[in-house]
């Protein structure tokens, strides 16, 4: 065995043998005797060796799990897949007043994309889920049952939920607040009032810290409710009358949802969806169709139009039928907004195709095919003339339009800002929400209050769609500007673009606590959202006052 | 003892040997620069620390401000005695890296600034069961354990040389000792990895 302290001719030749070390050690010793023996560099070495080792062994078997995207090759090309409209959702049982619904959120097998097969989440095991149809002044009660699995099968999380049902001015307990959350095996009935004017709703999965990955894998799904004045309208109507249900996904290499939110700033797919069917093509007759476009998209925002040129004529947004049609060529459209569009295939001649195109407005992750929807070929077949025009009135009265900044009795501002690797809201997340034991909030409007907001975002380097909860909003202006011409109708989602700051007004009716945040839902997971309270003489309702029960489903419904 | 024997070890063309009790200085000073090194390093990541978890800037801090009076107590000749304590200080900072890295400690981990859990890592959901936090393949994200960055690699070659240069330092009988004890240190962590990986 060598004797402990060789002297530096010892090292020198250890050093040698080991040649990275030499030039060191030697310039380092400047001609001292070194003190470490071959046995001392041997048992520094088994240590240094595991420090250095062990740690980018961990960090780089963490990244060699992360999913292999699946090649574009392997996706099938656009508009080679059949259109399909979301199945109806037929109410569990009806009485004088209301409607009651059961709603089972389950996994399922779909194929998304031919030849794989894809685990999804969705609502009665359906993606996207059921459309349900109501009519105004008949109230709605929907069970939520939670049968999702324990665990995200990807990402490891408890999907617990939380449905909001998006458009409505539901009582906070009913609106889907992050963090009235109902776990698997659990279930909770959702009571809504449907007592505002026709409009698209959707109802989607709002639970804390995961609403974009359990919106992602499915739990989205459109709530048409119709009122006398809609009906009454020439517009179409029936079959006519077409969800789109327009997202993006990427996949993997096994068929799976490929999730990479891009450090937080959004999930962008290489796949348009329409009804869950990549770039699919739709038969239409010779007439004109209105189309319910909802943007389900985790981030993505779009910028529609037709390659024909036509016009695109907007009649109704959010909050439902406009004032007046507005004609367009294109319009930007972003997460969560619902925009009814009218396109008129009359003067198309049969085997026309017509593509719905997207134009990318600035600041998402574009890919190959994101430029393209989905085709409408026109076929000749017969059809019902009935309801097949645009009245140049749709709804001049909505009290929601006929709102000015002179009504407000307040002015506030909301600034969107990304701070410390943060999405602020007043430089507020809601993790400061749950902190201050859900008192903390932006605004505290009394009931009745007509309130201006204005909503900055400071950065070029992001948009946000802003949604406000309970509330209808007319746009007052941006920038100093006047609104798009389809904007001009009552929304509860506002693009507020790169460096743009828009001014909404509104009335608040209503009482409690409110959510506000950003759309772009992996902005709202980190951690956007803060919240309003509606003041008012009596209680204001707590939105935890009605918490979710747990399994079996007691028979009350 | 090798302490007067290292004291007779001086650069040449520095002057007069320095007292006895104090280490050589060509590799005090090699030492010093790579404690400086560290101590740098701990200082700039003690601001990203701020964001999660106050009380984790505050050891980061500690650490830096240890290491830089280290640095400069080497440079001037730290006293002999001293030395021991240095290594295992040192030693023990590269434990807790590789522990931060390999199974995580139970403190929010800087390097994931940004990432989800670090921003929920304090309120809990009322009534959730479980973690609700998705952990995005690859990223880490969800769990306690850090991952590798350029500035840990920067400062665990710096400890490491300076250890290397520190257990130098020590008499035979301490070198023989803290050697063995950072063997079986080392031993222990490849057999545990060797565990997981193959059991």
């Amino acid at each position: 065995m060598p004797e402990l302290g060789c002297r530096s001719r010892e090292f020198s030749q250890v050093a040698n043998a080991v040649g990275g070390l030499r030039l060191g050690w030697t310039d380092m010793l400047e001609g001292e005797t070194m003190s470490l023996s071959r046995r001392d560099l041997m048992k520094l070495g088994v240590v240094g060796g595991a420090a250095l080792a062990l740690p980018l062994e961990r960090t780089v078997s963490a990244g060699s799990i992360a999913q292999s995207r699946l090649a574009s090759s392997r996706l099938p090309p656009p508009f080679t897949l059949p259109f399909r409209v979301p199945e109806p959702l037929r109410p569990y049982r009806t009485d004088a007043t209301t409607d009651f619904y059961k709603v089972y959120m389950k996994p399922l097998q779909a194929e998304v994309i031919p030849g794989l097969r894809t685990p999804l989440w969705g609502y009665n095991g359906l993606v996207p889920g059921p459309t349900v149809r109501v009519s105004q002044g008949r109230r709605t009660v929907m069970r939520q049952v939670n049968n999702l699995p324990g665990r995200h099968p990807i990402l490891n999380y408890t999907p617990w939920t939380s449905v909001h049902l998006h458009g409505s001015a539901s009582l906070p307990q009913y609106d889907g607040y992050a963090s009235d959350i109902t776990n698997p095996g659990q279930y909770k009935d959702y009571v809504y009032p449907n007592t505002q004017t026709a409009r698209t709703l959707w109802y989607h999965d709002h639970g804390l810290h995961h609403t974009a990955e359990n919106v992602l894998m499915g739990l989205a799904a459109q709530y048409q409710l119709t009122d006398s004045l809609e009906q009454s309208l020439p517009i179409p109507h029936g079959d006519y009358d077409v969800p789109l249900l327009v997202s993006d996904a990427m996949f993997a290499s096994d068929g799976s949802l490929f999730f990479d939110n891009h450090d937080e700033s959004g999930m962008y797919g290489d796949v348009i969806l329409v009804n869950g069917v990549p770039w699919p093509t739709m038969k239409v007759k010779r007439r004109r169709y209105r189309f319910r476009i909802l943007n389900a998209s985790v981030s993505r925002s779009y910028q529609w139009s037709l390659d024909s040129g036509d016009v695109l004529t907007v009649i109704a947004t959010d909050g439902g039928l406009m004032p007046y049609p507005q004609k367009v060529q294109r319009f930007r459209h972003g997460a969560a907004e619902r925009y009814e569009v009218i396109i008129d295939f009359s003067k198309m001649p049969v085997g026309r195709r017509v593509v719905l195109r997207n134009t990318s407005p600035k600041n998402n992750i574009d890919y190959v095919n994101t430029n393209k929807v989905m085709a409408f070929d026109v076929v000749g077949d017969d059809f019902d003339p009935a309801a097949n025009s645009v009245p140049d009135v749709l709804n001049p009265t909505n009290p929601t339009m006929l709102l000015t900044a002179r009504d407000a009795v307040r002015t506030r501002r909301l600034d969107m800002v990304r701070e410390h690797g943060r999405w602020t809201i007043n430089g507020h997340t809601w993790d400061d929400v749950v902190k201050s034991k859900f008192s903390l909030v932006e605004a505290d409007p009394r009931e009745g209050d007509v309130e201006v907001w204005e909503i900055r975002n400071p950065s070029g380097g992001w948009f946000h769609p802003v949604h406000i909860h309970l509330i209808d909003f007319r746009i007052l202006d941006r920038n100093g500007r006047p609104p798009m011409p389809h904007e001009l109708g009552p929304k509860d989602v506002v693009y507020v673009g790169e460096n743009e700051t828009v001014r909404v007004v509104a009335r608040f009716e209503g009482r409690g606590k409110y959510m506000i945040h950003c759309h772009n839902l992996v902005h709202e997971d980190h951690d956007m959202m803060t919240q309003f309270v509606v003041r008012a003489d009596q209680d204001v309702f707590d939105p935890f006052s009605d918490p979710c029960k747990s399994l079996p489903e007691a028979n009350d419904l | 003892m090798s302490t007067s024997t290292s004291a007779r070890r001086t650069d040449p063309g520095t002057g007069p040997p320095p007292p006895a009790g104090a280490v050589p200085v060509s590799r005090s000073r090699a030492a010093a620069a790579l404690c400086c090194v560290a101590g740098l390093v701990h200082l700039l990541v003690a601001r990203e620390h701020v964001e999660v978890w106050a009380l984790a800037a505050f050891f980061f801090i500690t650490v830096s401000a240890g290491q830089l009076w280290l640095a400069q107590a080497l440079w001037r000749g730290l006293n002999a005695r001293l030395v021991p304590a240095a290594v295992l200080l040192t030693s023990g900072l590269v434990a807790l890296y590789v522990l931060s890295r390999t199974i995580g400690l139970p403190i929010p981990a800087a390097g994931e600034v940004g990432l989800s859990e670090s921003h929920h890592a304090g309120p809990q959901v009322p009534g959730g069961q479980g973690n609700g936090v998705p952990v995005l393949p690859g990223s880490g994200a969800g769990t306690a354990i850090a991952t590798v960055g350029p500035l840990d690699l920067v400062c665990l070659v710096a400890q490491l040389g300076a250890l290397a240069l520190l257990v130098g330092l020590l008499p035979a009988g301490q070198r023989r000792s803290l050697g063995n004890l950072l063997l079986a240190v080392g031993l222990c962590g490849w057999v545990v990895w060797g565990l997981v990986h193959f059991t």
